[in-house]
């Protein structure tokens, strides 16, 4: 058991925390988007330190295909907020809600 | 080993310490450059766990493109903003304060169960690039066919979301959502 | 230098995967005819190029679906694809049912186009990736694969749910529907490191190999032999977690002094460990709750009801069905896998029964106060979510190891639910986008629509009491939830059954409101305007038709739906 295996769990599991709060207390989009790319990042360390602790490979392959992902996401995320922010000149979560019922 | 849990407590720190700052500032540009900071400081952290691949591609996709990208939409629509009502005012922070709190118990206490895990022994070397290379071009070659499929949809996705104009008519979207906003309101 | 590595070509199941590479490759085509129509064909109207767009869209899906059907006979069950993938049975109907869907969709597309001016050939480029993802996720057999898949039918659909530019609902619906998968795709991703974490795999099913070699020695301790001299990454989770233990790879280092020179040796050496159940839990729990994300299951089903209403309506259809099955479908091949594991009941059903047992109250609840058509179909697809979540739960009490008759009928059971689903949601959710601004909001508008419009009306009756299931028997709604009930009182889960029965009953209330708002009630005053809403296209009508006579059809002969599996 090397200590940095649980040092680099425990500081995903922090920061994987820290977004969560973020998404739920985050007004403005962005910073609340932001959080979720805390939470992906949380869980890019959790893979490499499982990957590194047992002598796994894929790690590295599997970041990857996260940051793919994240980066996508990113793209089309920040392509709603404009379109949305395009309407109603501002993207604060709580105050979007022509849909309510 | 004393170097060891010294230089985990600077990066634990640095990094924790940013991320809270994205999580408590205001002012949106703020917060990114203190989402910049925590990306870099994890890719610290990947070449201190030895993995120079990932370290790269950290730095590159993420504290680089990817940043960018949200500095990009932030300044470019000027969406510089500050969260008015202080976060305790609101009882749902509260919730999701207490939420996560749980949350975070649970992975602490799932990830302290190493006891099962075998003493004394280090781990395999990290793969060298090659070694991910194979994977990538065997085990992982579906997802990573994929991973161009997806790329096209978020290309198309954020060209039919982000354009100001109808392709065909050339009327702005902006004029008609303004009507509708109105007209719901 | 020597890498060690040698020259490798993947052995690539072309058969297998030519559905898959057709929908894409006719995502491509579609792309390139709505760039270069217009220059190519000098003249060419709007509406006929639209239409070319439409033919080719629902022609590549025809396709693709033969394909499908052809493998789906005689199919093997062996991973292929590096392991990526796993066609089953199961698998590959769940496939044939998510191309009805979007085949539906393709056919009720044009008459939204023209009435909302959309940009058709993106909108069809992203539908058919969108499949493609959806397609791919029914038979994925990795996890990594499964998320890559989620992630581009999410984003796919995160847009075509905002494609309606005009309309602000529809932009705030993606807003809100992009927010909430976003979060809970990272949900999805320490669930997927975690398992990796615990098992060291991220394969689903392994070759299959192994298995025969532990039924001959028929222990675990046998297993764990085999499993000893192996890679993590060769090996598939059913096979990790029936032996109870993973490889793990060691290096030992030894300094040598060679001259001048030290010289650091390392030799890897590949042990096995017990497996770590409460990372492997952990790691349930969260993927768990991603995928609960996108099949708007309680707890995490609050951005349905928004998103339902805010999207286009034939994209809603498209989301409460043919997504909602591919997720399903990966959803069982995940909890098919982990039963090997010898705790996985004990530990996973109290959670399974509860999601099961939450959505179904809190779905039916929500609907009853309900007065728009389609907030209140939202809410109704969060209950029959909880039906099809009670047939998973049963599924893991009588797992595929140490049931393996009686799990074949609960998954037959489940996929005849979902069938019935599709096909009631595709009815519902065409009737009320064919009505136009009349059928898509307020309840209250289906007054006196017998006499206005009969057959409509009718259709949408057919819907409601299919919808309602038990009472009526005839219809596919009825039998898919008697298949299901019946199989989770056999397996002795009579409380979630009890749950699903008093839920059913407490859903007469919302789905009657509406047949007798439609038959009993007389008009509003200011009745709307007749044409009002564009004339829809005869595939637009064939495919309402042909949904109702399935539902009437297997309403009444269930029995065949399984003879067409083979």
């Amino acid at each position: 058991m090397e200590p940095t295996f649980l040092y680099s769990l425990i500081l995903s599991a922090t920061l994987f925390t820290i977004g969560i709060v973020g998404v739920m207390w985050k007004r403005n989009a962005i910073s609340l988007f932001m959080n979720v790319e805390l939470m992906l990042n949380a869980a890019n360390l959790a893979f490499v330190a499982f990957s590194r602790e047992f002598g796994l490979m894929q790690g590295g392959a599997l970041v990857l295909f996260i940051m793919t992902v994240a980066a996508a996401e990113a793209g089309v995320g920040l392509a709603i907020f404009i379109a949305i922010y395009r309407s109603r000149r501002h993207i604060r979560a709580d105050e979007i809600d022509l849909l309510r019922g | 080993m004393g170097a060891d849990i010294l230089v985990y407590a600077v990066l634990y720190a640095v990094t924790v310490g940013a991320a809270l700052g994205v999580l408590l500032n205001k002012d949106t540009v703020k917060s990114a450059m203190c989402l910049v900071l925590v990306m870099i400081a994890l890719a610290g952290h990947y070449l201190y766990l030895g993995q120079e691949f990932v370290f790269a591609i950290q730095i590159i996709v993420y504290a680089g493109a990817i940043m960018v990208l949200f500095l990009f939409a932030i300044m470019l629509l000027n969406m510089r903003e500050r969260e008015v009502t202080p976060w305790y005012l609101r009882n749902s922070r509260f919730v999701g304060g207490a939420f996560a709190l749980a949350f975070f118990i649970l992975l602490a206490v799932g990830i302290n169960t190493f006891g099962t895990i075998g003493e004394g022994r280090s781990p395999a070397p990290a793969p060298s690039i090659p070694e991910l290379a194979t994977l990538l071009t065997t085990k992982y070659s579906l997802p990573f066919l994929l991973t161009s499929v997806l790329l096209l949809v978020a290309v198309i996705g954020a060209v039919v979301m982000g354009r100001r104009t109808d392709p065909e008519t050339g009327e702005d979207y902006l004029a008609d959502e303004g009507e509708l906003l109105q007209e719901s309101l | 230098m020597d890498t060690g590595i040698a020259a490798y070509v993947p052995q690539v199941a072309w058969s297998q995967i030519a559905p898959f590479v057709i929908l894409t490759l006719g995502g491509l085509l579609i792309l390139a005819l709505d760039a270069l129509l217009d220059i190519v064909v000098k003249g060419i109207t709007a509406r006929r190029r639209d239409g070319v767009l439409t033919w080719v869209t629902a022609g590549t899906m025809v396709v693709s679906g033969m394909l499908f059907y052809g493998n789906t006979i005689g199919t093997s069950g062996r991973p292929f694809f590096e392991g990526a993938l796993r066609a089953d049975e199961f698998g590959n109907l769940g496939a044939l049912i998510v191309l009805f869907g979007a085949l539906v969709f393709v056919a009720m597309s044009p008459r939204l186009i023209r009435d909302r001016k959309l940009p058709a050939g993106e909108m069809y480029a992203l539908l058919l990736f969108a499949v493609g993802g959806m397609t791919l996720l029914t038979v994925a057999n990795e996890l990594v694969t499964a998320f890559v898949c989620i992630e581009i039918l999410s984003l796919a659909l995160y847009v075509l749910t905002g494609i309606d530019r005009r309309n602000p609902r529809s932009g705030e619906a993606a807003f809100k529907y992009f927010i909430l998968g976003a979060f809970a795709s990272a949900f999805l991703v320490l669930g997927i490191a975690f398992i990796y974490g615990a098992t060291g795999t991220t394969q689903l099913f392994g070759t299959g190999r192994l298995m025969q070699q532990m039924q001959v020695s028929e222990s675990r301790i046998g297993a764990r032999q085999l499993i000893s001299d192996k890679q993590s990454y060769d090996l598939g989770l059913d096979e990790i977690l029936f032996a109870g233990e993973r490889p793990i790879r060691t290096a030992t280092y030894e300094t040598e002094q060679e001259g001048r020179a030290i010289v650091t040796k390392t030799s890897v050496e590949t042990k096995t460990q017990p497996l770590n159940p409460i990372w492997l839990f952990l790691g349930f729990v969260l993927v768990l709750a991603g995928l609960c994300f996108k099949l708007s299951l309680a707890p995490f089903h609050m951005w349905a009801p928004d998103v339902y209403e805010g999207a286009p309506t034939i994209v809603t259809m498209l989301i409460a069905t043919a997504s909602k099955v591919a997720a399903f479908a990966f959803l069982i091949h995940f909890v098919e896998a982990l039963s090997f594991w010898e705790h996985f009941p004990s530990a996973s059903l109290f959670l399974l029964s509860s999601v099961a047992a939450v959505s179904i109250a809190w779905g039916n609840l929500g609907a009853l106060t309900q007065t728009r058509m389609k907030r209140m179909l939202a809410y109704s697809s969060i209950a029959h979510g909880g039906y099809i979540l009670v047939g998973v739960a049963t599924l893991v009490s009588a797992s595929v190891f140490s049931d393996p008759e009686s799990h074949e009928r609960i998954r037959n059971a489940i996929l005849f639910y979902l069938f019935g689903y599709t096909l009631m949601n595709v009815l519902a959710f065409g009737i009320a986008a064919y009505l136009g601004k009349e059928g898509e909001g307020e309840i209250a508008a289906y007054r006196g629509l017998s006499a206005r419009r009969p057959v409509l009306a009718g259709g949408m009756a057919l819907a409601m009491i299919s919808l309602l299931g038990l009472g009526i028997p005839g219809t596919i709604g009825f039998w898919g939830k008697y298949f299901v009930i019946k199989e989770a009182v056999s397996s002795g889960m009579t409380f979630l059954a009890g749950v699903a029965f008093i839920g059913s009953a407490l859903s007469a209330y919302y789905y009657l409101r509406v047949v007798v708002a439609m038959y009993m009630l007389p008009a509003e005053k200011d009745e709307p305007a007749a044409g009002a809403t564009m004339q829809p296209n005869t595939g637009y009508v064939f495919t309402l038709g042909l949904s109702g006579a399935l539902i009437f059809f297997f309403g009444i002969l269930p029995a065949l739906f399984w003879a067409l599996g083979g």
